[in-house]
């Protein structure tokens, strides 16, 4: 499948949208799983274009393949190494007054997909994360 | 998204997707509300198709503002995926959730 690239802002995410859930639908993803696919998508974008590159210019790529029954997309930038998945997820269980705000994004990244893997591969972030493309989870 | 009055509670109906460009709209008219001194807000997500971390802050905040001057928040009309959402993040616990805006309005 063709690599996406483009610079991590605001303004990438929706020709994200446009290249990926097209890929997902053909791969053979659930339509009911496609918001999820796009939420995931879009908490991690947030994430690069805030955070990777603290302020300089810099690029991303996001890569989709199915393999062992799933559909995967690998984003990855050149920013400074950040491993999103070895944070300490939020706790849920507090009340609403003493909930910091933040982190939120990633729980939620790692809750609605399948199945997601961080690797720090040479000077890149890999982050992919995988749907399965049969719901046979009950 | 579209705002109402019912028995004394602020309706702001949202439609479609809560996307980037959305959440900030929505976020504009939250805060603008609360800085006139609305104390009951409920938000009708009957025809919300998609929400992310961001909307999901605008809540918070209006839970935050509201619950220190004593007012109430709520939303009705959630879908299935917006509900998973939110027990992903544990506000299907702290939100009153009612099934559609009459039962809302009722409620609160």
């Amino acid at each position: 499948m063709p690599v996406f690239d483009a610079t991590p802002d605001l303004a990438s995410l929706p020709l994200v949208r446009d290249h990926v859930l097209p890929l997902a639908a053909d791969a053979g993803l659930d339509p009911a799983a496609l918001p999820r696919l796009d939420l995931v998508l879009e908490e991690i974008l947030v994430n690069v274009a805030n955070h990777a590159y603290g302020g300089r210019q810099g690029t991303f790529e996001v890569e989709c393949a199915v393999r062992d029954g799933q559909f995967c997309c690998l984003i990855r930038d050149w920013g400074a190494p950040f491993d999103p998945l070895a944070a300490p997820a939020p706790d849920t269980g507090t009340t609403m007054e003493q909930r910091p705000v933040g982190g939120l994004g990633i729980l939620l990244v790692t809750t609605m997909s399948d199945h997601c893997r961080y690797a720090r591969t040479g000077e890149a972030n890999e982050l992919t994360v995988c749907f399965a493309l049969r719901h046979d989870t009950g | 998204m579209t705002e109402s009055k019912e028995n004394g509670i602020t309706i702001l109906t949202v439609n479609g997707n809560l996307d980037a460009e959305g959440t900030q709209a929505l976020e504009e008219k939250v805060l603008a509300l609360l800085d006139a001194g609305e104390t009951s807000l409920l938000f009708d997500f009957t025809g919300l198709d998609y929400i992310n971390s961001s909307g999901l802050r605008i809540l918070v905040l209006a839970y935050q503002r509201l619950k220190k001057a004593s007012g109430k928040v709520a939303i009705c009309g959630v879908r299935d995926y917006i509900q998973e959402v939110f027990e992903v993040s544990g506000y299907d616990k702290i939100f009153p959730l009612f099934r559609d805006r009459a039962g809302a309005v009722g409620s609160m």
